[in-house]
């Protein structure tokens, strides 16, 4: 992978939210706390922004990512 | 409430990317065109998403849940009828000017259609606007971090201002439209799960139904007067003075919308930019709105949802959403709230530096301080702009105390300065009589009875500061109707004092007045390439949602 492939927003943010669900998924199996249903609601939460986050991820690697990237600026 | 670890990680790691944005971005940005306006070289779906983000701010956020709880869903005209309408038309009619002319701000349009002076007014006007409603966000944001977590007041400006400042001043317009995008999907995905466990918890649209007002569960029943409504407005003032001034005044000529299309790749998508925008901003009254419903509908089923008082002992509308945050988020998802919650804060005031630079720069630096410099030389200057544009702000956030709500405060700015622009920019643009001069008086003249109407006129305790001529029901109706008196007088001035002067040549206007361009033949036959049908289709789902929520 190289260094441009973070300059594709869909890649950034498709970290960003695999990132903050795997958190809330492990946050969820780990801690407990004394709120009513709070792992569940957890649980859910990250799964569905881990979905996001790898679906955006995924669409980064489509054929077209090129059109995606900001062209270099001539000096 | 209280924090856990957790929270502060997912908070930490969200400025962790907002930061890293910028510095990804900044070898990218080598001229002020690269800093100021992103080569207009910006994929189209993030155009789309970063032209809604940059007016998702606090005010929408917290003000829009504080204005659901207030005045139920009479909020959602907001959307319904005072944005879909006005970013179809800025897509269909007016963007072809704004990236035909290859102006690079509004003001600069201005110049190109009138004059110097025309431009300059604006110029001068909005850059203060925009430093005013960032300092406004800042202050915003401060307060709310002090009251739900206990943050000094002092560290959350220093601190927001300074995340800001850097990612702005790294990668400029781009940085902080690619940010933009970033709380877009933050501020919905983090608000959703609010709203289905707010739903759940209340008994579902029928517990909503059973525990709410049935007059703030409708749109347009009890219209017919201002007595009637939870808003205090009637039919022709919300028609005309939200639904038409203002929404056009706003999302066709504020330049911080507006820049956010003009960047667009090629012509075609700055005009799709308004109108794809349209469909997740028709769609935000269920992230926005909802929790101030459901708010009501949880207080009369349980105890802890009572809103607490304001210092002036009335009720503060702006907890609403905090207070949910509290109440129904784990430690964990509550940090990915407050996380959305920060993220609105910083897209509302980055999207202003950024206008306010650019204006600043183009129509104000260098069409009257320094004329002919280099490319580098304006880079340098936007920069610096964006240090001092953010001192600015919080300066003005330490001043902007004593008005409660965020919302009303903004809408007083804008129906001031944005209510008569719109009469400006349409004969301007569909008139080509008009003339540099009418513009300029025109404006002018309905900036001045847009204050003169708020000095002779009193509602819930605001304006009357010259003489109390005439009670209004409630603030929001006096905004709306000063806005529309204020299009009248500018519209009327325009044109008197252009049937009294000379126009332009023909030639000086092409590209720039309707009925002098030659019409965009779109080669794509495909309907959602074309602007035209794409915003009919956007517009039948509205009034489509106007009719179910009658």
């Amino acid at each position: 992978m190289n260094l441009s492939k973070l300059l594709d927003l869909r890649f950034v943010i498709g970290v960003f939210f695999t990132l903050i669900g795997l958190l809330l998924l492990v946050h969820s199996f780990v801690i407990v706390t004394s709120m009513e249903g709070a792992e569940s609601i957890n649980r859910w939460a990250g799964v569905v922004f881990l979905a996001f986050g790898i679906l955006m991820i995924v669409l980064s690697f489509q054929k077209e990512a090129h059109d995606e990237i900001i062209e270099e600026p001539r000096d | 409430m209280n924090l856990q670890l957790i929270d502060y990680l997912i908070i930490a790691i969200y400025f962790t990317f907002v930061i890293g944005i910028g510095f990804l971005l900044k070898r990218r940005v080598k001229t002020g065109n690269d800093f100021l306006m992103s080569n207009r070289n910006i994929p189209l779906w993030i155009t789309s998403l970063a032209f809604i983000s940059a007016n998702l701010g606090a005010q929408e956020v917290l003000g829009m849940a504080a204005s659901g709880a207030k005045y139920g869903l009479y909020t959602t005209h907001f959307y319904w009828l005072g944005a879909a309408f006005a970013m179809v038309f800025l897509g269909i009619y007016m963007m072809p000017f704004y990236y035909g002319s290859r102006a690079r701000s509004v003001p600069e349009y201005l110049k190109l259609r009138f004059d110097e002076k025309t431009r300059t007014f604006n110029a001068v006007t909005f850059a203060a606007m925009t430093v005013f409603s960032s300092g406004v966000s800042l202050y915003a944001l401060a307060l709310l971090m002090e009251v739900i977590l206990g943050w000094d007041f002092n560290f959350s400006i220093w601190m927001a201002a300074g995340i800001v400042l850097v990612y702005t001043y790294l990668g400029g317009l781009t940085s902080a439209v690619y940010n933009e995008v970033l709380q877009f999907f933050l501020i919905v995905l983090g608000i959703a799960p609010l709203v289905y466990l707010g739903l759940d918890k209340a008994g579902g649209w029928e517990g909503i139904v059973a525990n709410v007002d049935n007059a703030k569960l409708h749109l347009w029943k009890g219209m017919s007067s201002a007595s009637t409504n939870p808003m205090g407005v009637d039919a022709v003032s919300i028609i005309f003075g939200l639904g038409f001034v203002l929404a056009f005044g706003y999302w066709c000529t504020d330049f911080l919308v507006v820049q956010r299309a003009m960047i667009a790749k090629t012509q075609n998508e700055a005009r799709r930019t308004p109108i794809i925008a349209a469909v997740p901003k028709i769609l935000m009254p269920a992230i926005v709105i909802m929790p101030g419903i459901i708010i009501l509908a949880l207080q009369n089923q349980f105890t802890g949802f009572e809103l607490p008082k304001n210092i002036n002992g009335d009720t503060d509308y702006n907890m609403t959403l905090p207070l949910l945050l509290q109440n129904l988020y784990p430690s964990g998802l509550l940090g990915v709230g407050i996380t959305a919650l920060i993220a609105s804060f910083m897209s509302g005031m980055a999207g202003n530096v950024t206008a306010f630079n650019t204006v600043f720069t183009f129509d104000i630096y260098q069409s009257h301080i320094n004329k002919h410099a280099s490319e580098r030389h304006y880079y340098h200057v936007g920069k610096a702009t964006t240090v001092v544009g953010i001192l600015i702000s919080i300066g003005t956030a330490y001043v902007a105390r004593g008005f409660n709500s965020i919302m009303d405060l903004l809408q007083l700015v804008f129906s001031f300065v944005n209510a008569p622009l719109f009469a400006t920019f349409f004969l301007g643009m569909f008139w080509k009589r008009t003339t540099a001069n009418g513009a300029f008086w025109g404006l002018v003249s309905g900036t001045g009875s847009a204050a003169l109407v708020h000095g002779l006129s009193v509602a819930e305790g605001k304006g009357g500061w010259i003489a109390n001529v005439h009670q209004f029901y409630s603030g929001t109706s006096q905004a709306f109707n000063i806005a529309w008196i204020a299009f009248v007088v500018c519209f009327v001035v325009t044109v008197l004092v252009s049937l009294m002067g000379r126009p332009k040549k023909d030639e000086e206007l092409r590209g720039l007045v309707y009925s002098l361009t030659p019409k965009q033949k779109d080669p794509d036959k495909v309907w959602y390439k074309n602007p035209l049908w794409l915003g009919v289709a956007v517009l039948i789902v509205t009034v489509v949602l106007n009719i179910i929520f009658y």
